[in-house]
């Protein structure tokens, strides 16, 4: 029996060559997946390490455990990080018995201008931190120079100081706080713990001081303690915890390590399970592909099959024999599935880096025994799992059909009652499961697993569209005259091989067309929610994260005369009814301008001290009504004494308060509570009397002395807005080429089983006068049918799917359903040339079939 | 000489009693009797011609009889085992251990050698070979030098009588044969039926051969002729002549 199936592989081992390819680019990546995420966790590990070596007690601001968020604004980019250590905290555990010396983390945000005056790094990418003048805290390392003594001496970071080509002695220019260029010397090249492993910020360091009055930032992120020789980590860390009590929360060296060790897992396995969610869906597709081939396989051995069940082989052994065939193929696609990854693993760090705009921590490339079991389980299992329907069928190949001369391949594809009732039951089951599960605490792998359901009950319907679609498709290959109506037919003959070849395509374009969609009506909903609400000339900006435009801007603007309005937005963290929560500061205005829609009370009342707009959902979670009151207490906590809980009534309750946060109070109430923070945005509208020239022109001048800020015209800033979802879609897209990559295969792999089974007929086509231009035209022509079909179908389901999405979204502010039909056509276009491409080989090998052989030839 | 030794005490290899076989629902239009009441013995080391028109039930007969097909009333028996309500696990054991088959084409797996082919239904059984009657067939079939060869290497007659080695090797009790020589020449067709006919009479093999060629049916011990499903002549020691003269009076 081994002979059977081990020559059989031998003697198929090109067709199945291709199956195996999909399979190994499927195991690759999330062989590669694995070896990304495991490199990035040792080199995340390693940057944390060198923070935390040689600290023996690690004080830290109360709330958090370990200072793992990434550096200011990096988180969410909306909500301010106001957990820092009051400066009073570190001269008073300087001053505990046991503590040989202690120095404070103070990270705030300070950018590099390059030579053209412009920031670099782009947002959020840029800290400036205080240099600890004693070389035994080592979360600063000098590689090469000296640690800054004076104010105007400053230290860089190695990576952007190699990028932009600065040396020792060098002078360069920050901006802060202030918003105002400084200049300073560069003085040392140095390498940053923790900090480092964050999107490759750069890092300037200057003395503590100095980094305290340029990033404005008093407080401190984390503060490092060596114990005197002979005290004990434990017994200090208890004594310093005492001596703070709830002012801080204090860690043991160890626990540090540990904590900010489990961080960094937790980090990158989050961003490993997302990207295993695509490489899911590419072993998803693969399997398809890997299906379809023993299906083909099967058909065209059924006459094999049956003369071994005449000749005394069991159902079993003949089950058996494909089995071991797809576990063969399995093994190798595996192996060499490996061996991708790691190449697959280099390219995630790639396009990550680019995404995230300053390259991401390496290490070198990890790959663990876990990684290569799970590689070859996966690709073992799936072959095997997906090879096993076939297999069945083949076991009911019956011995007699040895005897027939012709042995039919099934045409199916017929509307039977039992195909139409599974099909419909499996849609119902996945969508209910969706509907079920997208409420507020949407469970994603039960909403994959229903989306899963609905799509194979799409795909068990999907034979029965396949004459209609085909032949709608085939009308313009009609203008190949003959080739492409054999084309058109050859699609329709075996109705269910053409629907799973595509329909591995449809997975794939589904999700890029769900996608699209969405992400258009996301833009679709801001520019309108933009229009409505905010008809503003020009908006003011700033380019690094944990800065502000500062507030000098707006009141000078106002004092220029040629504005009627100008509003800021402003944002903290405080806390509200005892819980953290987002704040906006806003010129009342601003809100009267914008069209809210305001489910009770009225923005009439907004604007005095104690007034405040919140969105239903926190009313909601606040238990609160209009004219009830809330107690706002907290801001900034870098002041050593906060300010007083206030008492505020709400006025109003909105349900599309758009970019701004879920509780609005008024500039005059949130500027004391938040000193010194500027606006996130200022919101501009030229008086009528001013041309709109003239007013940006004033604009540009106003900002002029700060290089962080940035006008733009309202028109811009929308564009901007849809750019960062436009690179989302780019990231999604690029995840998904693998998938679509797959699904190329599987056309080519079908036309090439299917020229193989076709010998004779393209023998008699041959003989019969079509040229070989000709076959490799209808070869195309099938491919390009086969792609445009799986194509259209996926975009059917993506733009359907998307719509629910929409609806479902729709309170979130998801109100414009868009459809970006043009983008979807090129998807369509550029599936039709990858079907041409895909048709390529299997084309060839059918023009080189000479008449004479192919009609002698036994299939 | 190795002589076809019974298992079990029976004087048919194979036979039929009342065979019908009706294709498509029973009673509607479509339904098309195949096979009309065949009641046939083929004692044990007999070597059976089946003749008849096209159409008129030859290849049903021969698959009922090997248990490829049902019956749809009437009774098989091959050595001593009732066919009726075999299971598909016992059919295939039956086919193993107590038949042969040979087709007028796509005998061989393409991937394996002739050796291997030959090889094939003791490998599929697990059972051991008889080294002595493997060397006895190839020689006698003049194909010792095609072993390795594969079917695509070998000429139409090679590949029928790798097909026949293949059937003999297990001695089974019956050899069904479906118009073996139908694509062969008349030399080729000659040499595979000498030697089909001299394992029957030197070997004791029972072999039942379907075929339209008069001489065929020639170096068979025994010709019966079908028409529309009904045993309508039988001929012993059947000549080209005679078989002509019964296909004549059929009105072919
Ligand atoms: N699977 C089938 N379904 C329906 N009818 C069938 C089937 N197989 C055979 N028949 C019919 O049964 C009758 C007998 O067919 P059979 O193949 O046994 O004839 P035959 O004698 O072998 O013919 P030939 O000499 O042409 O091979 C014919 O009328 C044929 O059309
Ligand atoms: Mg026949």
């Amino acid at each position: 029996m081994l002979t059977t199936i081990l020559s059989s592989i031998r003697a198929h081992a090109g067709r199945l060559f291709a199956s195996a390819l999909a399979i190994s680019l499927g195991v690759a990546f999330a062989v590669g997946t694995l070896v990304f995420t495991d490199t990035l966790k040792v080199a995340m590990i390693q940057s944390f390490a060198q923070g935390d070596q040689g600290i023996d007690v690690a004080v830290l601001p109360p709330q958090t455990t370990s200072p793992n968020q990434p550096g200011p604004g990096g988180g969410d980019g909306r909500s301010r990080i106001i957990h820092y250590l009051a400066p009073g905290i570190l001269t008073q555990v300087q001053g505990i018995s046991g503590v040989k010396s202690a120095s404070g983390q103070l990270i705030g945000a300070a950018v590099i201008l390059d030579k053209s005056g412009h920031p670099y790094g782009g947002r959020g990418t840029s800290f400036g931190v205080g240099v600890p003048s004693d070389p035994s805290f080592k979360w600063i390392k000098v590689l090469s120079g000296t640690r800054p003594t004076t104010a105007s001496q400053v230290d860089l970071d190695s990576n952007t100081a190699a990028t932009l080509n600065l040396n020792i002695g060098d002078t360069i220019s920050v901006v802060g706080k202030s918003g105002l260029p400084q200049k300073f010397q560069v003085v040392g090249i140095v390498s940053v713990g923790l900090t480092q492993a964050f999107n490759g910020s750069s890092i300037i360091g200057f003395t503590p001081r100095e980094a305290a009055s340029v990033t404005g930032q008093a407080g401190f992120r984390e503060i490092d303690v060596i114990a005197a020789p002979g005290v004990n980590q434990t017994t200090l860390s208890n004594r310093i915890a005492s001596i703070l009590g709830p002012n801080a929360v204090v860690e043991t060296g160890a626990t540090k390590t540990f904590n900010d060790e489990n961080a960094v897992i937790k980090r990158a396995n989050a961003i490993g399970n997302a990207l295993l969610t695509f490489a899911v869906i590419a072993i998803l597709v693969a399997s398809i592909v890997i299906a379809n081939t023993f299906r083909v396989l099967v058909t065209q051995r059924s006459r094999e099959l049956a003369l071994l069940r005449c000749l005394g082989a069991t159902r079993n052994q003949v089950f058996k024999a494909i089995i071991s065939e797809s576990f063969a193929t399995g093994v190798v696609a595996s192996g060499i599935g490996i061996a991708l990854g790691v190449l697959v693993a280099i390219g995630l760090h790639g396009i990550f880096g680019a995404f995230r705009g300053g390259g991401i921590p390496s290490a070198p490339i990890q790959i663990t025994v876990r990684t290569l079991i799970i590689g070859s389980l996966v690709g073992v299992v799936t072959t095997v799992a997906a090879s096993i329907l076939p297999a069945r069928s083949a076991t009911r190949v019956s011995p007699l059909q040895a005897l027939r001369h012709h042995s039919d391949t099934s045409f199916g594809g017929a509307l039977t009652v039992k195909r139409l009732a599974t099909s419909v039951a499996l849609i119902a089951i996945g969508v209910l499961i969706i509907v079920t599960n997208l409420g507020a605490n949407a469970s994603l792998p039960l909403i994959a697993v229903g989306g899963a359901l609905a799509f194979a009950g799409l795909l068990v319907f999907a034979p029965l569209v396949v004459r209609p679609v085909m032949t709608v498709l085939g009308i313009p290959a009609r203008i190949f005259g003959t080739t492409g109506k054999l084309a058109t037919l050859n699609t329709i003959r075996n109705p269910s091989r053409t629907a799973s070849t595509s329909a591995a395509l449809t997975i794939g374009l589904a999700l890029i067309s769900l996608f699209s969609v969405i992400s258009s009506s996301l833009n679709a909903s801001i520019d309108s929610t933009i229009a409505k609400n905010f008809p503003f000339d020009f908006v003011v900006t700033t380019a690094l994260r944990g800065t502000t435009v500062p507030s000098s801007i707006a009141t000078s603007a106002s004092k220029t005369n040629l504005f009627k309005y100008v509003n800021e937005v402003r944002s903290g963290q405080a806390v509200v009814n005892g819980k953290n929560q987002d704040v906006s500061g806003v010129t009342p205005v601003l809100l009267s301008q914008s069209q809210l829609t305001i489910t009770s009370g009225s923005l009439a009342n907004f604007g005095a001290s104690g007034t405040a707009v919140i969105s239903s959902s926190l009313a909601h979670s606040l238990h609160v009504k209009v004219g009830e009151t809330i107690a706002i207490s907290g801001g900034l906590s870098t002041a050593t004494a906060l300010p007083p809980p206030s008492t505020t009534t709400v006025v109003a309750i909105s349900n599309n308060l758009a970019f701004l946060s879920n509780l609005v109070i008024p500039v005059i109430d949130f500027a004391p509570r938040f000193p010194g923070v500027g606006d996130d945005e200022l919101f501009l509208t030229a008086k009528p009397s001013v041309t709109l020239v003239q007013a940006r022109a004033q604009l540009q001048k106003e900002i002029d002395p700060y290089p962080l800020v940035t006008s733009q015209d309202i028109g811009t800033f929308e564009s901007n807005l849809s750019n960062k979802i436009g690179q989302i879609l780019a990231l999604f897209t690029a995840l998904l080429a693998l998938a679509l990559l797959i699904s190329f295969i599987g056309i080519a792999n079908t036309l090439t089983l299917s020229v193989v089974e076709r010998t004779r007929e393209l023998g008699l086509l041959r003989s019969l006068g079509l040229t070989r231009p000709y076959v490799a035209t209808m070869l195309a022509l099938e491919g390009m049918l086969l792609a445009v079909m799986g194509a259209v179908l996926g975009i059917a389901i993506g733009v359907a799917a998307s719509w629910g999405i929409v609806l479902v979204l729709n309170a979130q502010g998801v109100t414009v359903f868009s459809v970006p039909i043009s983008l979807l056509i090129v998807d369509v276009v550029v599936a039709a040339l990858a079907g041409i491409l895909a048709s390529l080989i299997p084309a060839r090998r059918a023009a080189k079939t000479p008449p004479v052989v192919a009609l002698a030839t036994e299939v | 000489m190795a002589t076809f030794q019974p298992k079990i005490e029976y004087d048919n290899a194979v036979a039929t009693y009342n065979a019908v076989k009706i294709y498509g629902k029973i009673g509607s239009e479509s339904a098309v009797t195949a096979l009309n009441g065949v009641s046939l013995e083929v004692p044990l080391g007999q070597f059976l011609a089946v003749m008849g028109p096209s159409g008129s039930g030859k290849s049903t007969l021969l698959h009922c009889m090997a248990g490829l097909d049902n019956l749809t009333s009437g009774n098989v028996v091959i050595g001593s085992t009732n066919l009726n309500g075999l299971s598909d696990r016992q059919l295939t054991r039956l086919r193993r251990n107590s038949i042969g088959f040979m087709f007028q084409s796509f005998n061989l797996l393409p991937t394996l050698t002739a050796e291997q082919n030959i090889r094939l239904p003791s490998d599929l059984a697990g059972s051991s070979v008889d080294e002595k009657w493997f060397t006895t067939l190839i020689d006698l079939l003049g194909i010792r030098d095609r072993l390795k060869h594969r079917p695509s290497e070998l000429s139409g007659g090679q590949q029928q009588r790798v097909a026949a080695a293949r059937a003999l090797l297990s001695k089974p009790t019956v050899v069904f044969a479906d118009e073996p020589t139908g694509n062969l020449d008349s030399k080729a067709g000659a040499l595979l039926l000498g030697f089909l006919r001299s394992s029957v009479h030197e070997h004791g093999q029972t072999i039942v051969m379907v075929t339209h060629d008069p001489n065929a049916a020639s170096f068979a011990d025994k010709a019966v002729l079908l028409a529309d499903g009904q045993i309508i002549h039988s001929i012993e020691s059947p000549t080209q002549k005679s078989v002509l003269e019964a296909l004549e009076t059929l009105g072919t």
